[in-house]
């Protein structure tokens, strides 16, 4: 496991240069105006426009395909069953199944420009000034930190079970092995947590983050905001009144 | 198991958030900051561990662990999954951005009681106590968990009814491997750490216990 979210985020782009403040406000605003699409145009501008976003970040877009597997995967569920199972006739189901589909890979798009073009610490630090509460965004700090450390040690645990025979099957042998791993992996971390503790208060642990980020709003910023915000109000706009001049 | 985006109606995503936000709140005030550090290492471990393939039939799946999580850190459970699945929608796109506080609260809830059901059934003795509790710790969670998912889908839409029969349905055969490595796992803490496993009496030697 790589810290795959950081991986492109010391790019240059309109996207990485934008106040990660502002790009992480205007993008929440624009996945709530892709979460209030009901029709079929709104979608389909919704995804457009995430497909912008993507292009404009300069996020390789062969990295964002691979990752879409799991989302894709989930909304084909629905895209696949309402046609089948909709009250209203397969119709109504499967352009409802569409609508879906194409507003959450809209959704999850816009999650690569969002997070995916600033380093993970200061897309936290950026949280935390938006008054996400302190104790949460430490915890997020926190677990980000040792997650890579774990993966390493169940890689270890993992290799060891099969230097010793160990073939993952239907049986009840497999969980009960696999469950003494997850317990070993998870003892050994609690016998960690209080040493952890005590080596971060020894290094000057004050309970609070400091990041050398300083953040500055400036007015490119303020531009790039308005305009991902404006296409938000677009978005809404155009779901809204689209059946009226054309339904 | 989460909601993605692109389902919920905003007044369903804003409800998950409301509700998610009220008893993180609840779990996270009442802890010392000094726990903080602490609980996070744990859900780390909890993170990476749920992430080893389990097979099941002629497929694998992840495990979700959320009735494991709710056993070892008690209140904290939540916070705990809330903050693995903030991580999980920023690190692999799994989930969703907006529905994070459904699925919080899909999992958290769960993890909440099966904390209270292996604690109830901690006060009794019987042979293989731990592997029991366990065993309902986990199977009941992943029991509730899809009944939350299905009954958030059922209020989003009437016309999700066949698919959250459906998947109430798939959350069986899960329902029974999670309780068997949730059994293996509770045994197991049992006999190597057994102070993970207690609350009332060894309070001020579990680091992460509130």
């Amino acid at each position: 496991m790589h810290p795959e979210i950081d991986r492109f985020a010391y790019l240059s782009s309109p996207l990485h240069r934008l106040d990660p403040r502002a790009k992480i406000a205007v993008f929440a605003a624009f996945l709530v105006a892709t979460a209030l699409v009901r029709g079929l145009p709104g979608a389909l501008l919704a995804l457009a426009l995430a497909v912008l976003w993507v292009g404009v970040s300069r996020i390789p877009l062969g990295f964002v395909l691979r990752r879409l597997k799991a989302v894709v995967l989930f909304l084909s569920a629905f895209l696949v069953l309402l046609p089948l199972t909709h009250p209203a006739g397969w119709q109504a189901g499967l352009l409802r199944g569409a609508v879906i589909f194409i507003k959450g890979l809209a959704m999850v798009l816009t999650v690569f420009p969002m997070f995916g073009t600033t380093p993970f610490h200061t897309s936290m630090k950026a949280l935390s000034r938006l008054h996400v509460p302190e104790r949460l965004v430490a915890m997020i700090l926190f677990t980000y930190r040792y997650l890579f450390g774990f993966a390493e040690e169940v890689r270890t645990v993992q290799q060891a079970a099969r230097a010793r025979g160990f073939k993952p099957g239907n049986n009840r042998r497999t969980l009960a092995t696999l469950g003494n791993l997850i317990g070993l992996t998870l003892v050994r971390a609690y016998e960690r947590t209080e040493r952890i503790y005590q080596a971060m208060l020894a290094r000057g642990f004050k309970h609070k983050f400091g990041t050398l980020h300083e953040f500055s709003f400036t007015w490119p910023d303020a531009w790039k905001s308005l305009g991902i915000l404006l296409a938000a109000v677009a978005l809404v706009g155009v779901d809204r009144l689209w059946p009226k001049f054309f339904g | 198991m989460h909601i993605a985006d692109g389902v919920l109606p905003l007044a369903s995503i804003a409800a998950g958030w409301a509700g998610t936000g009220v008893a993180a709140g609840l779990t996270l005030r009442k802890v010392p900051f000094e726990a903080l550090p602490k609980a996070a290492v744990m859900t780390s471990a909890f993170f990476v561990a749920s992430l080893i393939h389990v097979p099941l039939g002629p497929t694998s799946i992840h495990l979700t662990l959320n009735g494991l999580v709710g056993i070892v850190l008690g209140p904290l459970a939540f916070p705990a999954i809330l903050v693995g699945l903030i991580l999980q929608a920023l690190l692999f796109q799994h989930g969703g951005v907006l529905t994070i506080g459904v699925n919080t609260l899909m999992m958290g809830l769960p993890a909440l009681m099966a904390y209270k059901i292996f604690d109830v059934a901690c006060r009794f003795n019987f042979r293989h106590r731990e592997a029991v509790a366990g065993f309902l710790a986990g199977a009941l969670s992943i029991f509730f968990s899809g009944l939350f998912l299905a009954l958030w889908l059922v209020t989003a839409g009437r016309e999700f009814l066949a698919i959250a029969k459906l998947a109430l349905a798939a959350f069986l055969p899960l329902m029974v491997v999670e309780g068997l490595v949730c059994a293996a796992v509770a045994a197991f803490l049992a006999k190597v750490k057994p102070e993970m496993l207690e609350r009332t009496s060894h309070a001020t030697d579990n680091p992460v216990s509130p």
